[in-house]
């Protein structure tokens, strides 16, 4: 019971940690008024960091403790920089959204409250259901693996996921994201088992930031909350029949612990949110958010480094088409770089032409 | 059929996700404004231009595995869009009285569409035995090799495929022996060579190697435990092996290997 225990509170912190990133970045980047959860550009704002750290340090094949500790060290000084800048600021506050404008009109306040907490009582009754989901393929078993290695050997992709043996030499094409080193941080300070952080914390966090995205996708396109809160609802629905192998809803009700589930539920969407955003001009300079959010998705999920680039691709001809500029075209390029060096770096290394020998 | 036209069924699964996601389509379409109309029509065809077609799928086959090109889907939302619709249209019958068979009409069509996982993984979803979610056996072999060797070391073992999985999710100090692609070669998934062929058959299919020969299989791969199935009734043919049994868990048995 402890070690679940120990992994809601590690969801709770990281959540309350992705709000004040966030808020700092909606400040900085001048965006206070963007309807939109902090928590979500934390996310993407923290795994920017994390990448700056872990990826030098996954290169030198660095011992794991080290980078526990200097993620560690970050968070801490962070946390502190960042209550000093929105005490000076005055900015935003983290824990206050910007109000929907119509969020009430012609509905009954009782009505409103009866959806939300309908709604609310869905999604915990959901999130319980998918935590508790049973399921080992060979690629949970591999990254559980990694985090388990990481833990057992303290060493970073030295070891095979699968089998256990040492490799011969490091596979970037997981090495380069650091989503399982981030989750075996808290189990190395905490004690907690990867495999009960995997299923409970991992997948619980996934699904709260997917279905905060669908709440903001809400907002955006009906502007009100309890059409947002329907949207949900629907959506939760939706997901639950929706069960191909293939579907995203496959790897939003089972495979959230994977990074795979984030990139088709967290990442993608995400990028999708905000390019709507922008053809919708719902806020200046958004395109700098957007590249924040590139920059730190392959960090979240090594999938995104082609699947982001091709959403951006697809969506600023399409923008630059509404908007009779060619401006988006050059910005949804700028954007996509990050996601196209990690992709260069991915190929070279399946090319064998850069090997990281172990 | 094309192959990508291929996956694009497959990841429907059916006709009914497809035509229901058409129909929210052309919600979306007739709802939108003059301007918005276009530019989905152009992102549309974009999309297939650029994206999902057979040209770019043999092209990006050549340098990444193309099983994955399926993800290639994941750009559009297609689950956020249906619920968009459903809503959508909800809101638009602006009386209520039509709102309550909408909803009802809207279930029944869900309900009624393939959603056979729910009977089909039944046991992914049942009552999980302990916090870990894996079957109490996973964890008792887990805990009898752990007790064998000091913290910080690793053993080799020879496991089933479905143990072999579960137990490197609990327990980083297990080194499988066979590796995965000689389970994917037994059923036909993989076409590279067999690495470790009969110490696979062996464990897997209950096909065994003389005494011997095992003997020397062991010894050439270091492996210092097997564990396997109790219906395979392995005890005495191990022990002519020099193995030792040192637990049974019901439905698996575990030797050390002298």
């Amino acid at each position: 019971m402890y070690e679940i225990t120990a992994t809601i509170l590690t969801v709770v912190l990281c959540i309350l940690y992705f709000r004040l990133t966030g808020t700092v970045v909606l400040n900085i980047l001048g965006q206070k008024k963007l309807y939109i959860h902090s928590e979500l550009v934390g996310f993407f704002a923290t795994f920017c960091i994390f990448q700056f750290i872990y990826v030098p340090m996954v290169m030198l094949r660095a011992n794991f403790h080290f980078l526990a500790y200097g993620w560690l060290m970050v968070i801490i000084i962070t946390v502190l920089v960042y209550g000093v800048y929105l005490v000076s600021v005055g900015g935003r506050h983290p824990f206050i959204m910007p109000e929907v404008k119509i969020s009430l009109e012609g509905t009954s306040r009782r009505l409103y409250h009866f959806i939300k907490w309908i709604v609310l009582l869905g999604v915990a009754g959901f999130l319980v259901f998918i935590v508790l989901q049973q399921y080992v393929g060979w690629d949970t078993a591999f990254y559980l693996g990694n985090m388990n290695e990481a833990l057992y050997t303290d060493t970073m992709y030295i070891y095979n996921g699968n089998n256990g043996t040492m490799m011969k030499q490091m596979d970037l094409r997981y090495a380069l994201s650091g989503f399982s080193m981030f989750f075996s941080i808290p189990c190395y300070f905490l004690g907690i088992s990867p495999i009960v952080m995997c299923y409970f914390g991992i997948r619980g966090l996934g699904v709260i930031l997917a279905l905060m995205i669908v709440y903001d996708f809400g907002v955006l396109i009906f502007d009100a909350e309890i059409p947002a809160y329907l949207m949900v609802g629907a959506y939760l629905t939706v997901n639950m029949m929706f069960f191909s192998t293939m579907s995203s809803s496959l790897f939003f009700m089972r495979r959230m612990n994977e990074a795979k589930g984030y990139c088709a539920n967290v990442v993608l969407p995400m990028v999708a949110l905000l390019l709507f955003m922008i053809y919708k001009n719902k806020g200046k300079g958004l395109f700098r958010l957007l590249f924040l959010v590139c920059l730190g998705s392959v960090g979240a999920s090594m999938s995104s480094m082609m699947l982001v680039p091709a959403l951006l691709g697809l969506s600023s001809v399409v923008i630059a088409q509404s908007q009779r500029k060619l401006r988006p075209i050059v910005y949804g390029i700028i954007c996509a770089l990050p996601n196209l060096a990690y992709a260069a770096v991915y190929l070279l290394n399946a090319k064998d032409y850069l090997v990281i020998e172990i | 059929m094309t192959e990508t036209l291929e996956i694009l069924i497959k990841y429907f699964q059916g006709p009914q996700w497809l035509i229901l996601f058409g129909l929210v389509y052309v919600y979306t379409i007739v709802k939108a404004k003059k301007g918005e109309r276009i530019s989905l029509i152009i992102g549309t065809l974009l999309f297939f231009l650029c994206i999902y077609n057979d040209f770019i799928y043999g092209a990006m086959s050549k340098v990444v595995e193309s099983e994955v090109y399926y993800r290639f889907i994941w750009i559009i939302p297609v689950t956020v869009w249906i619920a968009y619709g459903l809503v959508g249209l909800f809101l638009d019958l602006k009386k209520i009285w039509l709102r309550v068979p909408f909803v009802v009409f809207a279930l029944i069509c869900l309900v009624s569409m393939d959603h056979t996982w729910l009977e089909r993984d039944r046991g992914t979803w049942s009552r999980p035995e302990n916090e870990y979610l894996m079957p109490g056996e996973v964890l008792a072999i887990s805990e009898v090799l752990q007790n064998e060797h000091p913290w910080g070391e690793k053993i080799r073992c020879v496991l089933p495929l479905g143990m072999t999985m579960q137990l490197r999710c609990v327990d980083a100090s297990v080194e499988c022996v066979i590796p995965r692609r000689d389970y994917l070669k037994m059923s036909g998934q993989s076409k590279k060579p067999y690495k470790q062929k009969e110490l696979a058959f062996m464990i897997e299919k209950n096909k065994r190697p003389d005494k011997e020969k095992l003997k020397q299989l062991l010894k050439e791969s270091e492996t210092d435990y097997i564990v396997a199935y109790t219906d395979y009734d392995m005890e005495d043919y191990l022990k002519s092996a020099d193995c030792e049994l040192i637990e049974t868990t019901g439905a698996f048995e575990v030797y050390r290997v002298r």
